[in-house]
């Protein structure tokens, strides 16, 4: 093989191995920001689950309510998690399945945070009914 | 203004610069042009996220990303398309009057003799057109089976990073993400492959017709300015 198509075969095989690396890394980035979210809704610190949120959601939540974020987070009574069953991402979202719920997240500067909750799926195309959301 | 060569002077042969031109000027503005795509690109997609509250990616991670390569892959996939289909549709199929064609009574594969093969090969032909085994059937294929398999690998190429920046915008919009053979009969997959090909046979359909009666002087593209309407397989 000559020198320019081995570069580029070390170059192809490179890529495609840190991008299984992130991926990898993103995949732990999210589960571990959805068992948060979750571990903290379970223990009543809405403070913390509200720290956990996209800031389009929590403006959202805020706004819904005419309040501030925990109590509101609170109210909305969001299901219990349960254990995870699957996690799903590409680029900087994500869909994190578990027993009790679905959650959706997005990668932002400080971490995953979740843009929607409290997820029921529709039919194949339809967008997941959630009562948690952005705008 | 004199044209003639000057008399005792010796022509220089071109330098490596002039020699390949061609192929400089163009791989290099499509390295230009790939860099303004990547710039637009990232700013398109960075006002979608923005318009989600979402966080905007960098030139780097945009470099990286699904949505980026699916853009790149889905205008390869079709240049790649149109070459193999023109390398091998020119073969049999022709076109009165047009330099892109071969004279009429020339449609098909012609013979080892008018294509120096096999016994016909000359001492500069390359070394695979003088045998007569597969290495012969292999070579004088090898352009346009070439731009077939560019072709195939680039179109599988925009199907990984269609999926996986489609899959990304049904996230956005709270859709649950589909496999890739799901998405292989989606509208986005096939919307983005025909809205490229269609252009590409629109592009040479118009070069083969309109270079029956326009010319471009100078260009091995264009029949000579003087050749008649009716000249086929001239080049200028």
């Amino acid at each position: 093989m000559s020198t320019p198509l081995r570069a580029a075969a070390v170059l192809v095989v490179a890529a495609f191995l840190s991008g299984c690396g992130a991926s990898a890394a993103r995949e732990d980035g999210a589960s571990s920001s959805g068992r948060r979210f979750a571990a903290a809704l379970a223990a009543g610190d809405y403070r913390a689950a509200c720290e956990l949120l996209a800031p389009e959601t929590r403006d959202e939540v805020e706004e819904d309510a005419k309040g501030p974020c925990g109590p509101a987070l609170r109210e909305l009574g969001l299901p219990p998690s349960g254990p995870a069953r699957g996690v799903d991402v590409y680029g900087n979202d994500a869909l994190l399945r578990t027993a009790g719920d679905t959650v959706f997240l997005s990668r932002f500067d400080d971490g995953w945070k979740v843009t929607a909750a409290g997820c029921v799926e529709q039919s194949t195309d339809e967008p997941y009914r959630c009562s948690l959301k952005g705008g | 203004m004199s044209s003639g060569r000057v008399p005792g002077r010796r022509t220089r042969a071109p330098g490596f610069w002039r020699s390949n031109s061609l192929t400089l000027v163009f791989g290099g503005a499509f390295l230009v042009v790939l860099a303004a795509q990547a710039v637009a690109g990232r700013a398109e997609f960075n006002e979608q996220l923005a318009v989600d509250g979402l966080q905007q990616v960098g030139f780097g991670a945009y470099l990286m990303s699904s949505d980026f390569a699916v853009d790149v892959t889905e205008n390869w996939q079709s240049e790649f398309l149109q070459f193999f289909l023109y390398v091998f549709g020119t073969v049999h199929l022709v076109q009165r009057g047009s330099p892109e064609s071969k004279p009429l009574e020339r449609a098909g594969t012609e013979s080892d003799r008018d294509q120096k093969m096999g016994d016909h090969a000359r001492p500069e032909s390359p070394r695979w057109a003088g045998t007569k085994d597969w290495r012969q059937g292999l070579y004088s294929r090898s352009l346009g089976l070439t731009m077939a398999v560019l072709f195939f690998l680039s179109w599988f190429a925009q199907s990984v990073a269609g999926v996986a920046a489609y899959n990304g915008q049904r996230l956005r919009q709270l859709q649950a993400p589909l496999d890739w053979s799901a998405y292989l009969a989606s509208s986005d997959f096939w919307s983005r492959s025909l809205q490229n090909w269609q252009s590409e046979l629109l592009a040479v359909c118009a070069m083969a017709i309109l270079s029956v009666y326009l010319r471009q002087r100078g260009s091995p593209e264009s029949k000579p300015v003087g050749s008649a309407h009716s000249a086929t397989g001239v080049e200028g």
